[in-house]
This record gives C-alpha cells, sequence and structure tokens, in this order.
C-alpha cells in the first residue's frame, strides 16, 4: 500500500481515527510494509480474494488497538516490519516476483520468520473473521472457500452483551 | 445478608448445588468470578470464543506457573510466557458453557481400579469409597433435568443403567457414520452411539439443537447444550431464591473461633474487597483453583491451609491421559455437498478396549474437526517445517476448505494420579491483585502414554478401514488443560483424604468441595457427566445436613 493509500484510509476510517494511544505510537511506515508484505502472502488467485480485497491492512489497524489484542504480537509486528525493511529497503519498488522471492529469502532468518508467519496469521484473521471486525469483506473469505459460518453471527465485536 | 449457603464457582460442580438447595428454600448465593450472560449475548464468533481473552483472564493480569521435567529437572513457567492457558471459562455457567457435551458414564470398576487391577509402581491408585450404584440414581438424574440425547448401544463394558433409554432421541448425523459402522462391523469393532449433552427436542425454556456447525468451543444460542448455566443455574434463579454475584473473584475463605468457615472474601473487577457471610460453603471453582484458594486461605488454626490436615489438598491432581488424531475425507469419499454438509454430528466412539483383561484401556471419541476456519487456514502455512506463502498456500487454503474434511478422533485414558502431578501455590508468583497464583506440576505416569499409545492404532485401523487419508496422531505425556480433576481426594481417612465421602471436609464441617477435585481417580471419559452427577448426589446430603 502506498502512503496516499494509507493516508486516505486514515482519514475516512472511524475506526483508524479511534486508535488509541497504543496504536498511534505506531509509526506509519510499519503499517505500509506490513501492507505491502501482506499483498504478497495473500495474493489474489482465480479462486481467492486478495489481502488487500478482504481489508487486511484496515482489519490488524484497527483491531491491534483492542485491549484483547496479544501484546507481544503487536511488538512483534512492528518491531519485525522495521527489521524487514532494514534487510530489504526496496522491497515495495519491487515487481511481484522479486517480492516473492525476497519473502523466500527473508524465511531463511528465524526471527523473520517469525514475524511473516504472524503476519500470515493475522491475514488469515481478517479472511475469516467475521466482518464486523472489519475485514472478510463481502464475505468473500467465507464464499470462496464455500465456508459456512455458524450462527447467529456476532452482532458485537469480543463478546460484549447484547 | 446472611446465606444458608455460599457456592464459590457456577460450573459443572455448582449448578446441581445452587438448583437443588435453591428449590429446596435455600437462600444461596454464587459468586462467580466472571460475568453473566444469556443465551441472546452469545454468537459463533471465532475471534471472541477461541483467539483472544473474552471469556477467561488475560495471562499477563492472572495466570498460573507450570512445572514440567526438561532433562531431568523441574522447570517452573509461568503461563503468560508459553500461553498455555489454563482457565477455561470465567463466565456464569463456567466451562461446561464451552464443553462439546460427550457424555459418558463412569463404570463399576472405575470404582474400584486398584481392586481390578491392581497398584501400579509410581502411581497413587486409590479405590472411591463410594461405587457406582450410589452415584447411578444421579447419573439418571443428570440425563433428565440437565438433558442427554442419544441411543444405548449395548457392549461389552455397558455399565447398569436403572432405564433403558436416553430421555431425548438422538441428535441427527453426517452420512459419514454409515462408513463408521460399516468399518466397524468388518473389524468386529463396536461402533458406539455418543450420548451428548444437548437437547434434540426443547425442554422448558431451551430450544433444541438447530446445527448451528459451530458447537465445542462456543456457548450455545439455543440452550440446547447442557451447561450448568442455561440448565440449572437459569430454573434455581427462577425459585427467587438464588443470589448471583458476577465479577466476584474470591481470595480467601476465613474460619471463625468454632473452625468453620465464616465468610468468603472477594474482590470486585475494580479490586475491591467484599465479603459474603453464610451457613455453608461449596467451593467448585475448577480443580486447580479450588485447591489454589484452599492454600491461600491458611491462617493460624490452619497454617497448612484450609481443610489440609492431611496436607494432601493440591496432591494427586489429575487430567486426561491420551491424545488425539485425524483422518482426512475428500470428494473422493462424498460428494462436495455432502463432504461439506454443515452442522449434522458424528457421534460416535469406540469403547471395546475400556477395559482389558491386562490393564486399564479407555475410551476413543469420533468428530469432525471444529469448523473454526482461521484456526484451519492458518495450520497450512506449514510445509516441511517451512513457511509457506503467496499462490501456494492460497491454493492449499482453497483445496482443503472445498474439498476436505477432517474425522479427528481423542482418546480418553486414566492420568494415573502421582507425586508428581500436583497443585501448590507459589509466594513469588502473584496475581495483579497480589495473589499467589496455582503452580501446576505436570507429571505424567508412563502408563498414560502406553494406553494412549495402544488406543491410537485401534482407531488408525478403522480410520484406515474407512479409506481415510493422510492419517495422523499424536499422543503426548502433556495433557489437555480443559479436563481438571483431583486434588482434593476424597475417601474414609481424615489423616489420607481432604474431604469425606460426601465432599465434605474432614476438618471443616460447614465446607464442600464440588468440582472434579474429590475424584482419586478420574476413569477414561471427559469428568463434566460425573461431576454433575456427584454434585447432585452432595446436594441430597447438604439437604439432610442443613436440616
Amino acid at each position: 500500500m502506498k502512503r496516499r493509500t494509507f493516508i486516505a484510509l486514515s482519514a475516512t476510517s472511524p475506526l483508524l481515527l479511534s486508535m488509541d494511544t497504543q496504536a498511534k505510537e505506531i509509526p506509519k511506515d510499519a503499517w505500509e510494509i506490513i501492507a505491502s508484505v501482506q499483498d504478497i502472502l495473500l495474493p489474489k488467485t482465480k479462486h481467492m480474494p486478495s489481502a488487500q480485497g478482504i481489508n487486511a491492512l484496515f482489519y490488524l489497524v484497527s483491531n491491534s488497538s483492542s485491549e484483547y489484542f496479544d501484546a507481544n504480537d503487536l511488538e512483534l509486528l512492528i518491531k519485525g516490519a522495521s527489521v524487514f525493511h532494514q534487510k530489504f529497503p526496496d522491497f515495495s519498488h519491487k515487481n511481484t516476483e522479486s517480492k516473492n522471492k525476497i519473502l523466500e529469502s527473508a524465511t531463511e532468518d528465524d526471527y523473520l520468520e517469525k514475524w511473516l508467519s504472524r503476519l500470515i496469521y493475522y491475514t488469515i484473521e481478517a479472511m475469516f473473521s467475521d466482518p464486523i471486525y472489519g475485514g472478510n469483506t463481502h464475505e468473500l473469505g467465507w464464499t470462496s472457500t464455500l465456508h459456512t459460518t455458524g450462527n447467529p453471527r456476532p452482532m458485537k465485536k469480543y463478546g460484549r452483551k447484547i | 445478608m446472611n446465606y444458608d449457603v455460599c457456592i464459590i464457582g457456577s460450573g459443572a460442580g455448582a449448578g446441581p448445588l445452587a438448583y437443588e438447595l435453591s428449590h429446596a428454600g435455600k437462600k444461596v448465593i454464587i459468586l462467580e468470578k466472571g460475568d453473566i450472560y444469556s443465551e441472546q449475548d452469545f454468537s459463533k464468533d471465532e475471534i471472541a470464543y477461541t483467539k483472544r481473552p473474552v471469556f477467561t483472564p488475560k495471562l499477563s493480569d492472572e495466570y498460573h506457573t507450570i512445572e514440567t521435567l526438561e532433562d531431568g529437572v523441574w522447570v517452573k513457567t509461568p503461563t503468560y510466557e508459553n500461553n498455555w492457558n489454563f482457565w477455561n471459562g470465567s463466565l456464569l455457567g463456567g466451562s461446561s458453557n464451552f464443553m462439546s457435551g460427550f457424555f459418558h458414564r463412569l463404570k463399576p470398576n472405575d470404582f474400584k481400579l486398584k481392586s481390578v487391577y491392581g497398584a501400579y509402581e509410581g502411581a497413587n491408585i486409590e479405590d472411591w469409597p463410594i461405587r457406582y450404584e450410589e452415584l447411578e440414581p444421579y447419573y439418571d438424574l443428570v440425563e433428565k433435568i440437565v438433558g442427554v440425547s442419544g441411543h444405548i448401544t449395548e457392549h461389552t463394558h455397558q455399565e447398569p443403567r436403572s432405564t433403558n433409554a436416553y430421555p431425548y432421541p438422538p441428535l441427527a448425523e453426517h452420512p459419514i457414520v454409515e462408513k463408521f459402522d460399516t468399518a466397524c462391523k468388518d473389524l468386529n469393532f463396536t461402533s458406539f452411539m455418543t450420548p451428548r449433552a444437548i437437547l434434540s427436542e426443547p425442554k422448558g425454556n431451551r430450544n433444541p439443537c438447530y446445527y448451528s456447525h459451530y458447537c465445542g468451543s462456543y456457548a450455545c444460542s439455543s440452550g440446547a447444550k447442557g451447561s450448568s448455566r442455561a440448565a440449572l443455574i437459569q430454573p434455581a434463579l427462577a425459585t427467587g431464591n438464588l443470589h448471583i454475584i458476577a465479577n466476584a473473584f474470591v481470595v480467601k475463605l476465613e474460619t471463625d473461633g468454632t473452625q468453620k468457615v465464616k465468610r468468603a472474601l472477594y474482590l470486585t473487577k475494580e479490586g475491591t474487597q467484599k465479603q459474603i457471610k453464610a451457613k455453608l460453603f461449596i467451593l467448585a471453582a475448577q480443580a486447580v483453583e479450588s485447591s489454589r484458594l484452599l492454600l491461600n486461605s491458611k491462617n493460624a488454626a490452619f497454617p497448612n491451609g484450609l481443610a489440609n490436615s492431611s496436607g494432601a489438598v493440591g496432591k494427586n491432581l489429575l487430567f486426561s491421559g491420551g491424545g488425539m488424531g485425524s483422518g482426512e475425507f475428500d470428494v473422493s469419499h462424498f460428494s462436495q455437498e455432502v463432504l461439506l454438509q454443515p452442522g449434522l454430528f458424528v457421534n460416535r466412539a469406540l469403547k471395546d478396549w475400556y477395559f482389558t483383561p491386562e490393564f486399564k484401556g479407555g475410551l476413543i471419541d469420533f468428530l469432525f474437526e471444529h469448523a473454526n476456519p482461521i484456526r484451519r487456514a492458518n495450520t497450512l502455512k506449514w510445509e516441511d517445517d517451512k513457511l509457506i506463502f503467496g499462490q501456494k498456500l492460497q491454493d492449499k487454503i482453497f483445496q482443503t476448505f472445498t474439498t476436505t474434511r477432517v474425522l479427528n478422533f481423542e482418546i480418553f485414558n486414566d492420568w494415573m494420579p502421582n507425586d508428581n502431578c500436583f497443585v501448590s501455590v507459589d509466594e513469588k508468583h502473584k496475581d495483579k491483585y497480589s495473589i499467589p497464583v496455582a503452580n501446576i506440576r505436570i507429571g505424567a505416569h508412563p502408563e498414560d502414554v502406553r494406553v494412549g499409545e495402544f488406543l491410537a492404532t485401534k482407531a488408525i485401523q478403522l480410520l484406515k478401514h474407512m479409506g481415510a487419508k493422510n492419517i495422523s496422531y499424536a499422543i503426548s505425556p502433556l495433557p489437555s488443560q480443559n479436563l481438571q480433576a483431583g486434588g482434593c481426594r476424597f475417601g474414609n481417612n481424615p489423616k489420607k483424604h481432604v474431604l469425606n465421602r460426601y465432599c465434605q471436609s474432614h476438618d471443616i464441617p460447614n465446607l464442600f468441595v464440588t468440582d472434579g477435585s474429590f475424584m482419586p481417580t478420574g476413569g477414561s471419559v471427559p469428568y463434566t457427566w460425573t461431576i454433575y452427577a456427584n454434585a447432585f448426589r452432595v446436594a441430597e446430603y447438604i439437604k439432610k445436613y442443613l436440616h
């Protein structure tokens, strides 16, 4: 995701505007790096939506400010983005094939592999969680995989009482 | 107000007491650590129910320490470091809200394992002070009050029953059971139809199962699942004799000069200390936390903790031995429509080796892998210990979700009680309220793994005969944290046992412990039905005691 896209997202999203201090302290660069990596981790395919298509970055940014979000995971995601950027500063300017090769080589590093693994996890969360959390746009994650979700669906996030 | 009875906890060990004593006109109060929810609040939200600490405390705030044996040394690790969460449900009804409801009774020989099989070296097996016949009427009561659905399967180890049918007919099943039944017939195994604590028909204010597709790990939105909350506490509230204080974390039981418990001290969510007085106290906070509270309640008269003159509080903690495995079915076995048909149950088990002539065996329950798509997709990102991503991962997710379904099996065999499986408290490790946390030493007896491996061979044999693909299993000496029992054994010897045969403290007559803590051995089944039945039995005694 380009910087201007992120700024536009921030400006239009009430959820992003209401992020708490924890999330606000995260440098925007980190989210941009994460967004560009997410697009390679889960790209659009013949059958599956892309990370961007299911609003994966928005999902992560907005939910990372929740009291229930794992603080260690958030730290890993942000620090990992910084480490990745230091090691591969030109990543976002590369073509898709090169980006794939870079991520392939990143998995050889234990720390970056752990970071990528967590990033895949939260991108998967965005794909298959209820759209109430901000991802899984138009239920694309579920419909693409013929997944029948359970009912009733949540009316509030994080199990809050009706 | 001075209550007749104060119950600490509201899960399976508490619900029957609240139900029976409130119906008997006693003034009952429940102190529940978590919040109060109703069916309307529940949903099938994978994030809230399985991925975030919404219904359990945050481990950074409240944790346990776990001791495991590593290279011959016991190593203690706080659970905020290893994320091994031993909280199983802090809300009204406790973990019974999230159970799958596989309901199996213990069998007569489970009550006298030592007499039947003799002593196992390194294991502290003891016969129970009661026999199956004493508990049978209460198993029957649970079938009717909590609600059990199913069909009785005659088999070698069938326990005696006072009725010849479950009160509710079986739940609808997926066509995979035809393959299961055929394979059993071919292999000369008995296809056992698993009873479930899930209503197939309406019962009072509770609606029947609507096959939501998301069952185990989720609270039930129809009230069909026989949680303590839906089946027992809600009717108890209707008597007008039950009061519940939510978000009340009991941190100490205080005794008076007569060596009875006088009051329970609890903390509100904000950390304010309050107290409740009652004539009688019933502790049912799940095995680990019940032992923790007794040990943390030590005072001048009870320097080793309440009810602990025997020194046995926390000792002989039980989990369940065994492990789990799986086999994959795909569109070569069923049409895609049938394969992916949501909601329907498998409800099959193998019990042919519950007892063997040489050793105590166990139970194998079969069930579809839980639907949870986040968990399922996330497991696909590793191949040969290497992270995969991109088109390869996306294709794998699509293929797996649209063309396969996994049949799991879960093995339950006796967890051999032993000197290295216990609960203690450690003044060095305290939660956010400065209360010493429970330390859980997890030492498994070699028999646990040996029996698990034996049973796994039978499950694998069956899956192969069914034509399953990618069959695998894992038997581990490390337990599942949601099956907890032991720690406050009942028995007739006050020098050895914490509780008498009615789960009443030998030391403190107005203190009872009614969760799974009382069990000397746990049997080879999930504990919930037995905890329910025993709590009904104890309720009968308490009614007479209070009278």
